[in-house]
C-alpha cells in the first residue's frame, strides 16, 4: 500500500547552495522531521545521479520518509524510490503510470486549476501546485498564485495538493489552512544555516 | 544480436532542409538497420513525442531504434534499446528494470571498455577515431581503434569523423561496424551515400 503524501515536503537543491550534497540535505532534513523528500537535480550525469538517488532512497526507507525523484521515471525505478514527480515538460503522466505501475507514487506539477484537474484526471497521486508566493529558487514567467487560488484547487481536487513556491516559516501555516496536504519547499531548508533545525521549526508549524 | 554494420546517429539540427522524420525514413528505407535517436536539447515531453514518431518509422522498415540515455522513454515508445553515454546509466542497471532493451555503450579508453563489459553492455561505440565537427576532441586514430577491438569481447563500432571513404579502414582494423552523424544527416543524397557505405562495409 503506498503512503499518502502529506506534511513537510523537501525538494533538495544543490544549485542555490553548495555546502551540502543531496545526501547531506536528506539526512539533516530527515532528522528534522520531513515527511517527503524529492531529489531534484538536472545537472549531475545520470550514472552519478543514480548513486545519489540510491543513498537518498535508503536514508528515506530507514526512517519511513517518502522518496520521490524529480522527472526521471527510469532513475526512480532503478533506485527503488517511492515515486516520481513530473513537470509539464516531462514525460506524460499516463506514460509514467504505465511504466511504474499503481504501487508507485506519481506527482504532477500544475500552475492553474485547469492543469491541476488535468493532472488528477491523468491519474496522479498528488498535485504540486504553485508557485504560491514569490520565489527565487526557480525563474517564473507568471505571478504567484496566492492562497485564494490554492484554496480553490484544494477544494476542487480529491487527491492531495502539495503547495510549492516561496514557502517559509512565516507563511507555511497559511498554506496548510488553505487546505494543502503538504507544503513543499527548497531554499527555506537547503539554504538555511542549519537545515535540520529549519526543518524542525517548519515541521512544528505543519503539525501532523 | 548485433546484425548491423552502419549505425546512424541523429541530429535534427543538421538535416539540411529535411525534417528528422523524413531523414530517418530515407535512411531506413535505403537499408540502414540501426538508428540512435540523440537529441539532447529537447525537454522530456518533446523527446517522448519525437521518439514515438521515429519508432513508427523504424518499426515499419524493420530497423532498430535506440534512444540516447533514456531507458524509460525507450521502453515507453517501444524502441529496441538504449544508447548509454559513458557517464550514463549502466546497462546492467537498465536491464534490471527494463528487460529486453538492447544496450550500446560509448567508450573512450581501454578502462572504459573493461567497465562497459563488466556493466553488461551489448555493444560498444569507440571514438572519436577521426577528426569530426560533432565533437571538438583530438582524434584517437585507427591504431587505438585496433587495440580496443583486439581486446574487446564485445562488438566495437567506430565513431567520429566516419564517412564512406574511411569506413572500410575501420572494419580492417577490427571494428564490427561504424557509426556516424554528419555523413548521414548532412548527406545531399541519402540514397547515394548509403550505397557508398554498403560498398565500403560489404553489408549494412
Amino acid at each position: 500500500m503506498k503512503q499518502s503524501v502529506k506534511g513537510l515536503y523537501l525538494v533538495t537543491d544543490t544549485t542555490i547552495q553548495q555546502r551540502f550534497t543531496h545526501e547531506d540535505l536528506a539526512g539533516r532534513a530527515i532528522r528534522g522531521g520531513v515527511d517527503v523528500i524529492q531529489l531534484r537535480d538536472k545537472i549531475t550525469p545520470d550514472r552519478e545521479l543514480l548513486e545519489i538517488a540510491r543513498t537518498v532512497v535508503r536514508l528515506c526507507l530507514d526512517s519511513g520518509v517518502i522518496s520521490i525523484i524529480n522527472n526521471r521515471a527510469d532513475i526512480a525505478l532503478i533506485a527503488g524510490a517511492d515515486g516520481v514527480h513530473l513537470g509539464q515538460n516531462d514525460m506524460p503522466l499516463p506514460t509514467a503510470r504505465e511504466l511504474m505501475g499503481d504501487d508507485k507514487i506519481i506527482g504532477g506539477t500544475a500552475s492553474t486549476l485547469e492543469e491541476a484537474l488535468e493532472v488528477e484526471r491523468q491519474g496522479a497521486d498528488y498535485v504540486g501546485f504553485g508557485h504560491i508566493f514569490e520565489t527565487t529558487t526557480k525563474n517564473k514567467d507568471y505571478p504567484p498564485r496566492g492562497l485564494e487560488v490554492l484554496q480553490e484547487v484544494t477544494k476542487a481536487l480529491s487527491i492531495p495538493v502539495v503547495a510549492i513556491g516561496g514557502i517559509n516559516a512565516e507563511n507555511i501555516g497559511s498554506v496548510m489552512e488553505a487546505g494543502a496536504a503538504a507544503a513543499a519547499l527548497s531554499s527555506a531548508v537547503c539554504a538555511a544555516d542549519d537545515p535540520c533545525k529549519a526543518a524542525k521549526a517548519l515541521k512544528q508549524k505543519v503539525g501532523s | 544480436m548485433i546484425d548491423f554494420r552502419l549505425y546512424g546517429i541523429t541530429d535534427r539540427h543538421r538535416c539540411r532542409n529535411r525534417s528528422l522524420a523524413e531523414t530517418v525514413e530515407k535512411l531506413v528505407r535505403n537499408g540502414v538497420r540501426a538508428i540512435q535517436l540523440r537529441e539532447k536539447d529537447l525537454t522530456d515531453r518533446e523527446l517522448y513525442r519525437l521518439a514515438k514518431e521515429i519508432t513508427a518509422i523504424t518499426l515499419k522498415h524493420g530497423a532498430r531504434l535506440l534512444i540516447n540515455g533514456r531507458p524509460d522513454i525507450a521502453h515507453a515508445v517501444g524502441a529496441d534499446g538504449v544508447h548509454c553515454p559513458s557517464d550514463g546509466l549502466p546497462p546492467r542497471e537498465i536491464r534490471r528494470c527494463f528487460p529486453g532493451l538492447l544496450t550500446g555503450q560509448s567508450i573512450h579508453s581501454l578502462g572504459e571498455m573493461r567497465q562497459a563489459v563488466d556493466n553488461g553492455a551489448d555493444f560498444l561505440l569507440y571514438g572519436s577515431v577521426f577528426k569530426t565537427s560533432s565533437k571538438p576532441v583530438e582524434p584517437k586514430g585507427l591504431k587505438a581503434l585496433e587495440k580496443i577491438c583486439a581486446r574487446s569481447p564485445l562488438p566495437v563500432f567506430a565513431v567520429g569523423g566516419i564517412d564512406s571513404g574511411n569506413a572500410e579502414s575501420c572494419i580492417e582494423h577490427g571494428a564490427a561496424g561504424v557509426a556516424c552523424i554528419s555523413a548521414l544527416m548532412e548527406a545531399e543524397s541519402i540514397r547515394k551515400t548509403i550505397k557508398q557505405f554498403k560498398l565500403a562495409l560489404g553489408t549494412l
